[in-house]
C-alpha cells in the first residue's frame, strides 16, 4: 500500500516537473520590429519603440529582432520576407507602411502583425493597430503651463492650421483654462513643419506679446520654437518624443506619445493569447499612451505643487470625471466643449 | 586606370594575346580582391559585435538569393542602381566628374510625378511621355554644372555637390506644398494608372524599370564601344589636348555627356516614381545617387559590368533584412562593407593616376626636344 502511494507521488512529481519542463523549453516568442526609414538612433518615434521592445524581451521573455529598412520603398518587401519567415507578430510604426502591410496582410491573413500611432481607422483583419489620444496628454500640459507662467499668457505654435494640429490646441486650452479661466491662451501657426527657422520667428512674436510658455506641435519648426525659448529665457514644451535635452532648463516639459507601451502591449496581447486583429487600441491617460516627460534635464523647472496637480488631473481624466474635448469630433458651431464644459476658442 | 580600350583606341601598338588575358585577369580580379577584403573586415566587426560571422554571411547571401521573394527583392533594389551607377560611369569615363545623380534622379521622379498625375492620356503615350520628361528634368538639371565647365571652367564637382541639396530642397518643397496630396506623408497626387511602369510581384514593388536599366546598359555599351561619338566621349577623358588636336570639340562634348548622365539619372527618378513608388515621395532616396559612384568605380565604368556591380551593392542592402531578422547585426554592416569598397577602390583609383602621370613624365623626358625647347 505504501509502496503504491510513493508510486503515485512519484509520477505525480514526474508530471509536474515535465511540464514545468515543457514550459522551459517552449521557444520565446518571436517578435519582428520593422523600424520607419529612418531606423534607430533617431532619437524619436523609432527609438521610443525600441525601448517597449527591450521592455518586452526583459518583461514577457520575448526575442525581438529589429529590421531597419534604408527606404519607403523597401516596406512591402520586407514585410513580405518578415511574414515568411514566420514571426509571431511583425510590428511596424509609419504611415507610409499602411498601404504595404494591408498588402501584405492580405497575402499572410494568419500571420499577425501590429502598426503602432497611426490613427483611428482599422487597417485589416489580420492587423492590431493604435491611435493616440494627444488631447488628453496636451490636457496636462495645459495644465502645468496654466501653473507654471508667471505673465498669465502662455502660447501655442502649431505646424499648420489643420485640424489635427487644432485638436492638440484645444486639450491645451481646455487644460489651462480649467486651472485658470482668466488664463490667455495665444494660438499661432507657423505654416511648415519643416523650417526652425519659421517657428522661432512665430514664438518670438508670441513672446513678444508676454507668453513666457509656448507649446510646439510642429514637427521639426519645433526646434526654432526651443530656439527661441533658451534665446529669451522663456519655456518651450516639446511635443511626440521627449526634447527636454534639446535646451536644458529651457524646455519645460515634453508632451510624450508612448509608442513604447503601444507596442508593449502589442506584443502582450499576443503572450497573453488574446491578439485580435481589425481592432484599434486607443491611447489616452487611461492607457498610459500619452504622458510628459519628466527627467534630469527639465528637474525643478515644475513645482511640487504643479505637478501634485497635474497627477490629480491625470487621475480625474482616466477615471473619467473629467472629459477632454477631442476637436475632431465636435460638431459644427458647438458652442461648449468637454465636460466640465467651457466656451468652445473655437466658436467666435 | 589601366584600360585595354586604350591602346586599341591609339592604335599605335598592338597587344598580345596573352597580355591581354593577363590585363583582363588583373581587371576583374582587383574588384573581386577589394569584395574578399571588405568581407574580411566585416567579419572582424560582426565578431567584435558577439555574433557569428559566418552565420550571419550565410543569412546575407540566403536573404539575396534564396527563394523567389528574396530574388525580386534583390532585383527590386539593383534596379535603382543600375540607372546611377550606368549615369556615374558614362560621366567619369569622359572624366566629367558627375556626382550630382542624386539631384538629377530627384527632379526626375517629381517630372515623371507631375507628368503622371497632371497629363490624361492613353498609357501607351502616358508612360513613355512621362519616362521621357523624367529624362528630360534630369537632364537640364545636369545642364547647369555642364554650361558651368564647359563655358566657364567651373569645377564640376564642387558644383554638382552644391547642386544636391539644392535639389533635394526644391523637390521637398514643391511635394510639400504647391503640389501637395492630402495626408501625413508629403507625396505628390497618385500617379494615372495610365503611366505606371508594371509591376510584376505580390510582395514587392519590382517593376519594368529593370529591364529598361539593362536594354540602356547594353546601349549605352554599344555606344560606347562600336560608335564614333563613344570614341569622342573616351578620348576627352584621357586626353583632352589629344581630342582637341584631332578635331573634337571638347567643350560641346563634355557638355553631351553632362547632359546624357543627367539624362539617365532623370530616368532612374522615373523608376522610382513610376514603378516604386506611384508618386513623388520626398526624400523616397536613401542616396542611389551616391551610391551609383561606388558602383561605376567598381565596374571600372563598363557598362556590362554596371550591372554585376548594382547587383552586389543591391544584394548587400537586399541580404542585409533577413540578417537582420536572423541575427541581431544592423544595417550598418552593410554601410560599412560599402565604404570600405570604395575606401578601397578610391585608393587603387589614386595609386593607378600616380603611376600614369610618372609614365607620362618618363615618356616626355625620352622624346627628342622640340625647335622651341631647344632655343
Amino acid at each position: 500500500m505504501k509502496f503504491r502511494k510513493m508510486m503515485q507521488i512519484a509520477l505525480v512529481a514526474v508530471a509536474m516537473l515535465a511540464a514545468a519542463g515543457s514550459v522551459w523549453a517552449a521557444p520565446a516568442l518571436k517578435v519582428a520590429m520593422i523600424t520607419s526609414e529612418s531606423g534607430l538612433g533617431d532619437r524619436s518615434f523609432n527609438d521610443m519603440m525600441y525601448q517597449g521592445m527591450l521592455r518586452a524581451e526583459k518583461e514577457l521573455g520575448v526575442k525581438v529582432n529589429v529590421i531597419q529598412p534604408k527606404s519607403i520603398s523597401e516596406f512591402k518587401s520586407t514585410l513580405a520576407r518578415a511574414a515568411e519567415l514566420g514571426f509571431d507578430i511583425i510590428i511596424g510604426s509609419s504611415f507610409d507602411m499602411i498601404q504595404p502591410m494591408q498588402e501584405v496582410a492580405a497575402q499572410y491573413p494568419n500571420q499577425k502583425f501590429g502598426l503602432v500611432d497611426v490613427g483611428a481607422d482599422p487597417i485589416a483583419p489580420n492587423v492590431v493597430s493604435s491611435v493616440t489620444k494627444d488631447w488628453e496628454g496636451s490636457f496636462l500640459v495645459g495644465v502645468i503651463a496654466a501653473k507654471t507662467t508667471k505673465t498669465g499668457i502662455i502660447g501655442f505654435v502649431g505646424g499648420k492650421d489643420i485640424p489635427i494640429i487644432h485638436r492638440f490646441y484645444l486639450g491645451y486650452y481646455y487644460g489651462a483654462k480649467t486651472v485658470n479661466p482668466n488664463i490667455q491662451v495665444l494660438e499661432s501657426y507657423a505654416g511648415t513643419f519643416t523650417d526652425p527657422a519659421a517657428g522661432k520667428e512665430y514664438t518670438l512674436a508670441l513672446i513678444n506679446k508676454k507668453s513666457d510658455i509656448n507649446f510646439a506641435v510642429a514637427g521639426a519648426t519645433s526646434a526654432g520654437v526651443i530656439d527661441a525659448a533658451k534665446q529669451t529665457k522663456t519655456f518651450a514644451i516639446g511635443v511626440d518624443s521627449n526634447q527636454n535635452y534639446l535646451a536644458p532648463g529651457f524646455v519645460l516639459t515634453s508632451m510624450v506619445k508612448r509608442v513604447d507601451n503601444q507596442a508593449y502591449d502589442m506584443i502582450k496581447l499576443v503572450v497573453d493569447g488574446k491578439f485580435k486583429g481589425g481592432v484599434v487600441l486607443d491611447y489616452g491617460l487611461k492607457e498610459a499612451g500619452v504622458d510628459y516627460a519628466m527627467d534630469e534635464y527639465n528637474k525643478g523647472l515644475i513645482s511640487d505643487t504643479t505637478l501634485k496637480l497635474a497627477e490629480d488631473y491625470r487621475k480625474k481624466v482616466m477615471s473619467g470625471a473629467i472629459v477632454v474635448p477631442n476637436y475632431m469630433e465636435l460638431k459644427e458651431g458647438q458652442t461648449m466643449v468637454g465636460n466640465p464644459p467651457i466656451k468652445n476658442p473655437y466658436v467666435k | 586606370m589601366a584600360n585595354s580600350a586604350n591602346s586599341v583606341a591609339v592604335g599605335t601598338k598592338r597587344v598580345s594575346r596573352s597580355a591581354a588575358v593577363k590585363k583582363i585577369t588583373i581587371e576583374i580580379g582587383r574588384p573581386i580582391i577589394t569584395i574578399f577584403i571588405a568581407l574580411l573586415i566585416g567579419g572582424v566587426i560582426i565578431l567584435l559585435m558577439g555574433e557569428d560571422p559566418i552565420f550571419a554571411y550565410g543569412m546575407l547571401f540566403k536573404g539575396a538569393f534564396k527563394g523567389l521573394g528574396n530574388i525580386i527583392a534583390t532585383l527590386q533594389n539593383t534596379t535603382p542602381l543600375l540607372y546611377t551607377g550606368l549615369a556615374v560611369s558614362l560621366a567619369f569615363r569622359s572624366n566629367v566628374v558627375n556626382i550630382g545623380v542624386e539631384g538629377q534622379m530627384l527632379f526626375g521622379a517629381l517630372a515623371a510625378g507631375i507628368v503622371g498625375y497632371y497629363v490624361h492620356l492613353p498609357w501607351f503615350l502616358h508612360l513613355p511621355l512621362a519616362i521621357i520628361a523624367a529624362g528630360l528634368a534630369g537632364a537640364l538639371w545636369a545642364y547647369i554644372p555642364a554650361i558651368m565647365k564647359a563655358k566657364l571652367n567651373v569645377n564640376e564637382m564642387v558644383v554638382c555637390l552644391m547642386l544636391n541639396p539644392i535639389a533635394q530642397l526644391i523637390t521637398s518643397y514643391i511635394s510639400s506644398y504647391p503640389l501637395k496630396a492630402p495626408g501625413p506623408t508629403n507625396k505628390t497626387y497618385d500617379i494615372m494608372l495610365t503611366a505606371r511602369l508594371p509591376q510584376f510581384s505580390k510582395s514587392s514593388q519590382f517593376n519594368a524599370g529593370f529591364f529598361i536599366a539593362l536594354a540602356l546598359l547594353l546601349i549605352f555599351w554599344y555606344v560606347n564601344n562600336h560608335t564614333k561619338k563613344g570614341y569622342e566621349w573616351e578620348l576627352i577623358g584621357q586626353n583632352p589636348s589629344f581630342a582637341r588636336y584631332g578635331g573634337i570639340n571638347v567643350e560641346k562634348s563634355i557638355v553631351e555627356v553632362f547632359l546624357v548622365s543627367g539624362m539617365i539619372g532623370g530616368l532612374a527618378g522615373a523608376e522610382q516614381a513610376l514603378g516604386v513608388y506611384g508618386a513623388f515621395y520626398n526624400g523616397f532616396s536613401p542616396g542611389y545617387g551616391f551610391d551609383g559612384i561606388a558602383v561605376a568605380m567598381l565596374a571600372k565604368f563598363n557598362p556590362l559590368a554596371v550591372s554585376l556591380s548594382a547587383l552586389l551593392l543591391g544584394a548587400l542592402n537586399s541580404g542585409s533584412i533577413v540578417m537582420q531578422m536572423m541575427t541581431s547585426v544592423t544595417r550598418d554592416l552593410v554601410k560599412v562593407l560599402q565604404a570600405i569598397i570604395v575606401l578601397l577602390l578610391a585608393a587603387d583609383f589614386t595609386l593607378e593616376m600616380f603611376r600614369k602621370k610618372r609614365k607620362a613624365d618618363e615618356t616626355l623626358k625620352k622624346r627628342p626636344k622640340t625647335e622651341s625647347e631647344k632655343l
